[in-house]
């Protein structure tokens, strides 16, 4: 028995517990759609003052991605990220025309719903806060078509891109021509940069979507698998990442944020099937995929050459800081606890490092529980050489431990 | 003949149960006279746990004795060793003692105390690890016996 590809099994094992364990559950995400359809369904009805509009509700950010974390305490709350896409063009509407068009449907929503809180206006969106027991938070960005548009503006800059189709305009109430029509509003492409993540671990999710039954039922074609369906280790380490992040760093305004740990993350990436070598392998190379510009930090967009998620950092020196900082730590505390020595309980306080003491006390007695439990069912035995549990050997035969 | 005999159990001589400990833990000493052994071997439960020196004293007539002899054990402040019959001298209580069920002459020391031994170090990390013995078991207190 080859001790060192045991040991990396077992690693390997814990590890995807540990995952397991910051992910939300299938209901949630579907909780989040159900939701978000709501609202859609609001916005097509009769008496809807957008109908004319053909409005499409769709979620994006982690939610879209399948990157959802448990909130680090129990009254953390989970932010759903929305799209609501309006036919209309510039000529004959401001911004301030759509995000009120939509902001009314959205306040009667609200009052319809008996929400104990009005709809909030934000900067771009609207949000609702579902004040029960879900825990929820709703972000409404209004939006229309800009495929064309933002095709002519990567001309003009001579850069490309290959997803351009799905490619919005959103409104922002601090831009300068906010109430101006014919003006030009940024650009955003959360379903483009959906497909560009899906595209970066297609392989795994082809795999997990082939080899999975339920699925394959549940989903007549890969295409309209949801991702948080395929929990690649991408999405995995994705998932140990931002809760590390938010472990080390949650309180502070400037800590990094999660487009930038996902889109390099996603980079480094390279569809290993194993969420061990994943994490060490998007740890240790995604610092690699931050390019330099004349002195500044580029994270570009991967689905626009002219968007830098990092365009905060030379105005927020503190920002790029504290993003180093915080790789510098993850990285120590991943490669400390793949090397743990001298026993389960130093790999029990490495995963308290990486991942919180709450979730490593859960993990570790799960573990045990399994162990107990191949026991109680005449599962499990002791190895020759130096009766190692598992699968094989002498089986364990039932007993009750004694004494004081 | 259709006169059923009750099955006596018939005891494991030292020589056997010598065999069985060596067969499964083949890196081991033994010293054995006529009544009595003496083994000390290597056990560690998973790859990720330490490796233990464990002891078995084991004489005819007598319930074996296991001992944990290296490393020390981390006894954490104000805390007591879970399962063991003498804090100071590390020895492990693997099964109930009375009655012959769980454990008698009959058994091969190896397919029983050692695996046992192998299991009481493992659920001992994840005691020191999450304050909890999950492995099971009872106590033994003066009026009453609470199960876990």
């Amino acid at each position: 028995m080859n001790k060192i590809t045991d040991r990396d099994e077992q690693v390997s094992k814990l590890l995807l517990m540990l995952c397991k364990e910051l992910d939300i559950s299938d209901a949630k995400y579907r909780e989040a759609e159900h939701r978000y359809n709501a609202v859609g369904k609001w916005l097509k009805r009769p008496e809807s003052t957008v109908r004319a509009y053909a409005p499409d509700i769709y979620v994006q950010g982690s939610f879209r991605l399948g990157t959802v974390i448990k909130p680090i305490s129990d009254e953390g709350e989970y932010d759903i990220d929305s799209v609501c896409k309006l036919e209309l063009t510039t000529e004959h509407c401001s911004q301030k025309d759509l995000k009120h068009l939509v902001g009314d449907e959205i306040k009667k929503y609200a009052t319809a719903q008996a929400m104990k809180n009005p709809a909030d206006e934000g900067k771009r969106c609207w949000t609702l806060n579902y004040a029960d027991e879900s825990k929820f938070h709703m972000d409404i960005l209004p939006s229309i078509p800009s495929a064309e548009f933002f095709k002519l503006l990567l001309e003009k800059r001579a850069a490309e891109s290959e997803w351009t189709d799905d490619a919005i305009a959103i409104t922002d109430n601090t831009h300068e021509q906010y109430e101006e029509k014919g003006a030009d509003w940024l650009v955003s492409n959360p379903k483009g940069y959906s497909d560009w993540f899906q595209s970066r671990m297609v392989v795994v999710a082809r795999t997990n979507y082939s080899t999975s039954e339920s699925l394959m039922e549940k989903y007549a074609s890969i295409e309209e698998v949801p991702a948080f369906e395929f929990k690649t280790p991408l999405q995995r380490a994705i998932q140990v990442l931002k809760y590390h992040r938010d472990l080390k760093f949650g309180d502070d305004e400037n800590k990094p944020i999660s487009i930038i740990i996902t889109t390099l993350a996603a980079h480094a990436y390279n569809n290993e099937s194993d969420v061990k070598d994943a994490l060490v392998g998007i740890v240790e190379n995604m610092l690699s995929h931050i390019r330099d510009k004349e002195g500044i930090c580029w994270v570009a967009n991967p689905v626009n050459p002219l968007e830098n998620f990092a365009d905060k950092w030379p105005e927020h020196p503190k920002r790029k800081e504290i993003f180093y900082q915080w790789h510098a730590e993850l990285k120590a505390d991943l490669r400390a606890l793949i090397a743990s020595e001298g026993g389960m309980h130093n790999f029990g306080a490495g995963m308290s490092k990486l991942a919180g003491e709450g979730i490593s006390e859960t993990v570790m007695k799960k573990y045990a529980q399994n162990i107990k439990t191949a026991r109680d069912n005449g599962m499990l035995k002791a190895a020759k050489g130096s009766a190692m549990l598992g699968a094989i050997g002498t089986t364990v035969k039932s007993h009750k431990f004694y004494g004081s | 003949m259709g006169v059923r005999s009750k099955v006596k159990l018939k005891r494991l001589t030292i020589a056997q149960q010598e065999f069985g400990l060596r067969e499964i833990c083949p890196e081991s000493e033994c010293d054995t006279h006529h009544n009595k052994l003496q083994w000390r071997g290597l056990l560690s439960p998973t790859p990720l746990s330490q490796e233990y020196i464990i002891e078995v004293v084991y004489k005819v007539g007598l319930s074996p004795k296991i001992y944990v002899k290296e490393p020390q054990l981390i006894i954490p402040a104000g805390k007591k060793l879970p399962h063991v019959y003498c804090q100071k001298e590390k020895r492990l209580c693997l099964y109930y003692p009375r009655g012959k069920s769980e454990w008698n002459e009959s058994m091969s020391l190896a397919r029983t105390i050692l695996p046992w031994a192998s299991e009481w170090l493992f659920y001992y990390e994840i005691w020191l690890s999450t304050g909890e013995w999950l492995g099971g078991g009872i106590h033994d207190t003066p009026d009453k016996k609470r199960a876990e």
